[in-house]
């Protein structure tokens, strides 16, 4: 399984993934989907994504039911113990807890995009032993 | 003058076990819509997995992929829960 950022996600659904280095079903979580559908609901509040996104309502309704054979989104209950031990071990936001919270407890990769990489992200990946690596979109 | 198109999509078969009533609500949905009860099966796996295919939109999406990223930062830059910190 790997875990992708909201970047790496957007391409999944629209059959664009690059070459992730990881095995498994592409996921993405809870958090990184909110932030891909917000972006996409706010594109009207953009000139060049209302040229882009003719249909709006059809690409908010693919960023928030993803073709099953090329993204699905985890359930974030499954793995809460792992992220709130993430948390409470380095004081990580939501976001973050999430994510390698769920890399912990399914045992998965995470891959994001050079621009999604917080300061500290790939120390604590390491830290916790999770696969954690880069991908140019 | 009516044009037929042919999809040709590669199937294969596969085995699941079913209950009797799952099988008795297949058959019975198949009956009402004149089909079979494979038929039934795959169009609703394609339902729940949302399995449509868009080209156009697929398109639209690639294209303004690293756009949407951007935006998605910077609308997540100020929320704590969000932001990628």
């Amino acid at each position: 399984m790997v875990i992708v950022d909201d970047h790496l996600a957007i391409l999944a659904i629209a059959g664009r993934l690059p070459e992730l280095g990881a095995a498994g079903p592409v996921v993405t979580t809870c958090g990184f989907q909110f932030r891909l559908a917000r972006a996409v609901a706010d594109s009207s509040n953009s000139g060049s994504l209302s040229r882009r996104l003719a249909d709006p309502t059809a690409a908010l309704g693919r960023a928030l039911r993803p073709p099953g054979d090329r993204l699905s989104v985890l359930d974030p209950r499954a793995s809460m113990g792992e992220a709130v031990g993430f948390a409470a071990r380095h004081r990580t936001n939501l976001l973050l807890s999430e994510l390698a919270g769920a890399a912990l407890y399914h045992r998965a990769a995470i891959r994001v995009t050079p621009a999604n990489q917080g300061r500290n992200w790939s120390d604590l990946m390491n830290d916790e032993g999770i696969d954690f690596a880069t991908v140019e979109p | 003058m009516v044009y037929i198109a042919v999809y040709a999509e590669a199937m294969r078969r596969t085995n699941i076990y079913l209950s009797e009533a799952e099988q008795a609500a297949l058959d019975a949905r198949a009956v009402v819509e004149g089909s079979s009860r494979s038929d039934v099966v795959r169009a609703i796996v394609d339902r729940e997995l949302n399995l449509t295919t868009d080209h156009a939109l697929d398109d639209a999406l690639g294209d303004a992929a690293a756009e949407l990223a951007e935006r998605a930062r910077r609308l997540s830059r100020d929320d704590p829960d969000l932001r990628l910190g």
